[in-house]
């Protein structure tokens, strides 16, 4: 009979997680993942870490937490301990918390179905994900957002582009 | 005339636990006769009460102290000041779990690492699959979804004493 024991994968897939979120809190890349929100609040010297990553996708919340603890643990143990908040997440679900409210969408109802191709192809390459509301590429800043567009409108000019922002909750 | 059914009661931390109590026995409910969405949707409720019991009780509300939407809204608000990246909204188990520990932080017996982020991670995992949004569904949850909010909502039931 096999003998199958997965927790030692998951703990093999955060050690190696960890390894890569090292360097990047070392060095890090101009490339679009992971990116580290480090948030220092200065009243109670403490911090909150948020890891966006589509490398975190099947793995639960606690193993991401723990993948970043020990990430910052290895850097420096000090900063480690006085992490507060560590949330690992997908881009999908940074979207869907509202981290990402700026959104690059395809206007493709008003394109053929030959540039309706090309647009999705180049949203993909860029970076453009899945989304509840079709494949978008998301943004935390307008700033960001604006950049990407005109970026587009260099690849394919025209009116193939729109900035879109989702709404604050109301109450 | 009798008063109505809603107005019987306010929003304070007692009456949220004491409902997040009734809604967890009320899944459990629905759970053993197989109603799994109404089950999950009602788990939901349970833990979205417990953290915001857990984040006004953090930030400084006593037990029967009256709850407003002001005060939700105000709290909601709180969410730059507190270190957070993004305001929770009303129904976000995630968001209002996270203000709940960051609020912790700034008190005198704030949340060390793993009972502060595994209140997150539990919270997160849950905010997932569940919105408000699953009461106009009639979609059959799996049987590892069901399990997995089950399991998140009798964590937060058991742990919640220690987190006050």
């Amino acid at each position: 009979m096999a003998l199958i024991r997965n927790g030692g994968v998951q703990i093999g897939r955060i050690n190696e997680l960890a390894r890569q979120l090292v360097d990047e809190i070392r060095s890090p890349h101009a490339q679009t993942q992971p990116v580290i929100y480090e948030n220092e609040i200065a009243q109670t010297q403490t911090y909150h870490v948020t890891v966006v990553w589509d490398a975190w996708k099947g793995m639960p919340s606690e193993g991401r937490t723990r993948t970043i603890l020990s990430a910052y643990a290895a850097i420096d143990s000090a900063k480690a301990t006085a992490i507060r908040i560590a949330r690992g997440l997908t881009r999908s679900e940074a979207a869907s918390t509202g981290l990402l409210p700026y959104a690059i969408v395809p206007n493709l109802r008003r394109v053929d179905q030959l540039a309706q191709e090309q647009m999705l192809k180049l949203l993909v390459k860029e970076g453009a994900f899945e989304t509840g509301d079709g494949l978008q590429l998301r943004f935390r800043t307008l700033e960001e957002a604006e950049s990407a567009y005109e970026h587009l409108q260099e690849l394919m000019p025209g009116a193939f582009w729109s900035i879109s922002q989702e709404r604050e909750p109301a109450y | 005339m009798a008063i109505p059914l809603y107005q019987r009661s306010y929003d304070c931390v007692a009456e949220f636990e004491a409902a997040a109590i009734q809604r967890h026995a009320e899944a459990e409910q629905l759970g053993k006769r197989s109603h799994h969405l109404g089950a999950i949707y009602l788990y939901g409720y349970s833990v979205e009460m417990r953290v915001k019991a857990l984040y006004f009780r953090n930030a400084g509300f006593g037990q029967a102290a009256p709850i407003s939407n002001k005060d939700r809204s105000d709290g909601a608000d709180m969410y730059q000041v507190l270190g957070l990246l993004v305001k929770p909204g009303q129904h976000d188990i995630a968001g209002w779990a996270t203000l709940a520990v960051a609020a912790r932080a700034t008190c005198t017996k704030p949340y060390l690492a793993p009972p502060g982020t595994r209140i997150v991670d539990h919270a997160t995992d849950l905010y997932v699959m569940w919105r408000e949004s699953l009461r106009y569904r009639s979609t059959r949850p799996l049987g590892a979804e069901f399990r997995l909010v089950r399991r998140i909502a009798d964590w937060f039931s058991l742990h919640y004493a220690r987190m006050l």
